[in-house]
């Protein structure tokens, strides 16, 4: 840590934490700070007590709001599900998109998290589905036929809710959902070309602006049972690399609205 | 969420909503501490529309970046505070503002005493904090608050005191170390 033992760093961590530290200071000590738990609490109980000393009831300054509210990054169209509000997108340059999609390479905790726990939960209900109706005990006895005649069954079910979803670039794709009421869902009909082994579809889904992984499909899906949050509004499905991914960069191919 | 939702929401809360780019909870925090972080820029840097462009930064930057906030290590006020202490003590060091920081010097050194009682009659703090300032060795309450409210680094302290460099680094760890104590043990921090 150029030369600072490790006492010379916890010296200065009271200064460090006040911005009272000279640069080659500082940096030796943002050096040594992810890997010390103990200097980092220190710096963290010497902000708190700076925190305090700052406190002051004034009012927040007038007028900066308004200047921040309109400075705002508008949201993402997330995994640009163009049309899905059943309005077309205003053109957005492109320059701006890859902006966009910065922004979210750069946050991938958040959606992340939700989105790994959300397509594990996918799954598994998935796995699940039909229990109520005396099906096998064990999940993985549940064999594809069996998915299928549920899917077609729920296909035919006028309680369920009939998705259609199509291409937002007009490619002639198209996959159809029906999903019960309880949240478990099925894909069918889809047209979708197979992939390269090293490549899957995978289903989303979209519940107020915030996307979540519903399941991978495999790269030639057939029928494929998910489970969804009642409240989603809004399907789509992207190509990604095989396995998956948590939060998804690409363009979806596939969208179409909850009714 | 609702407006009660909103501001029934703790911290942590409020900037997981930020993360999606919930606006109303970005708002819900500005309207809770902007107004200590602008007394804070304002403070470090004596010029009003300075201190609001640093308001208006560190705002954006929570936006933009809401993972950089860890609610494992502490308070979103004091990291918000934090920010605003580094961004205005940076522009306190840049070149353009050298000059006036000289100024700012001379004045203090002409001040023959700087008038330390009177910064803390001036900050806006609660009696306890104010309490826990006055307890501490006259030595580690004037370094606190000459780094923390002058902007100045531990040398430039040490200069100002005339006081050796190593002890004034020591005085103002301690002092802080103390101060935490005192507020733990009041129940506030
Ligand atoms: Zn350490």
């Amino acid at each position: 840590m150029m030369g600072f033992s490790h006492d010379e760093i916890m010296e200065l961590l009271g200064a460090y934490a006040l911005d009272a530290v000279d640069d080659h200071e500082r940096d030796a000590i943002e050096a040594h700070l992810p890997e010390c738990p103990r200097c980092s609490a220190e710096v963290a109980d010497h902000r708190e007590v700076a925190a305090m000393l700052a406190y002051s009831g004034a009012p927040a300054p007038e007028g900066v709001w308004s200047k921040i509210a309109d400075t705002l990054e508008e949201p993402p169209p997330e995994l640009d599900l163009a049309g899905l509000t059943g309005r077309r997108p205003a053109p957005v340059a492109t320059d701006e998109l890859a902006q966009r999609r910065d922004r979210r390479d750069r946050r991938p905790v958040l959606l992340g998290a939700a989105a790994a726990a959300l397509l594990v939960v996918g799954l598994v209900a998935g796995a699940f589905i039909g229990a109520d109706d005396a099906t096998p005990s064990d999940p993985g006895e549940l064999a594809a036929a069996s998915i299928e005649t549920l899917a077609r069954d729920a296909l035919n079910d006028p309680s369920a809710k009939q998705v259609s979803l199509s291409s937002p670039d007009d490619e002639p794709i198209s996959a159809t959902a029906a999903v019960h009421s309880d949240g478990s869902g099925f894909l069918l009909g889809t047209s979708l070309p197979a992939l390269d082994a090293r490549e899957t579809y995978q289903l989303w889904g979209v519940r107020e602006g915030v996307v979540v992984s519903l399941g991978v499909l495999g790269h030639s899906p057939d029928v494929v049972a998910f489970h969804l949050d009642p409240t989603t509004e809004a399907l789509a499905i992207t190509v990604e690399t095989a396995g998956g991914v948590p939060v998804s960069n690409n363009p979806a191919i596939l969208v179409g609205t909850v009714a | 969420m609702s407006v009660d939702q909103l501001e029934q929401a703790s911290d942590a809360t409020l900037v997981v909503s930020i993360g999606r780019y919930h606006e109303d909870a970005l708002a819900e925090v500005y309207r809770r501490h902007a107004g200590a972080v602008f007394a804070l820029s304002r403070r470090l840097l004596s010029d009003r529309t300075l201190a609001e462009e640093i308001v208006q930064e560190v705002f954006l930057r929570l936006w933009n970046d809401p993972d950089r906030f860890d609610p494992q290590r502490g308070s979103l006020r004091s990291y918000l505070l934090a920010q605003c202490h580094g961004r205005s003590v940076d522009l306190i060091r840049s070149e353009s503002s050298r000059r006036r920081r000289e100024e700012k010097e001379l004045t203090l050194a002409a001040e023959a005493g700087y008038d330390l009682e009177r910064e803390v009659w001036d900050l806006a703090v609660g009696d306890r904090v104010k309490n826990a300032l006055r307890e501490l060795p006259d030595g580690e309450r004037e370094a606190i608050l000459l780094a923390y409210f002058g902007g100045h680094t531990y040398r430039e302290v040490a200069d100002l005191l005339d006081t050796p460099e190593g002890t004034v680094k020591s005085r103002i760890r301690a002092g802080l170390k103390k101060m935490r104590g005192e507020l733990t043990a009041v129940g506030i921090g």
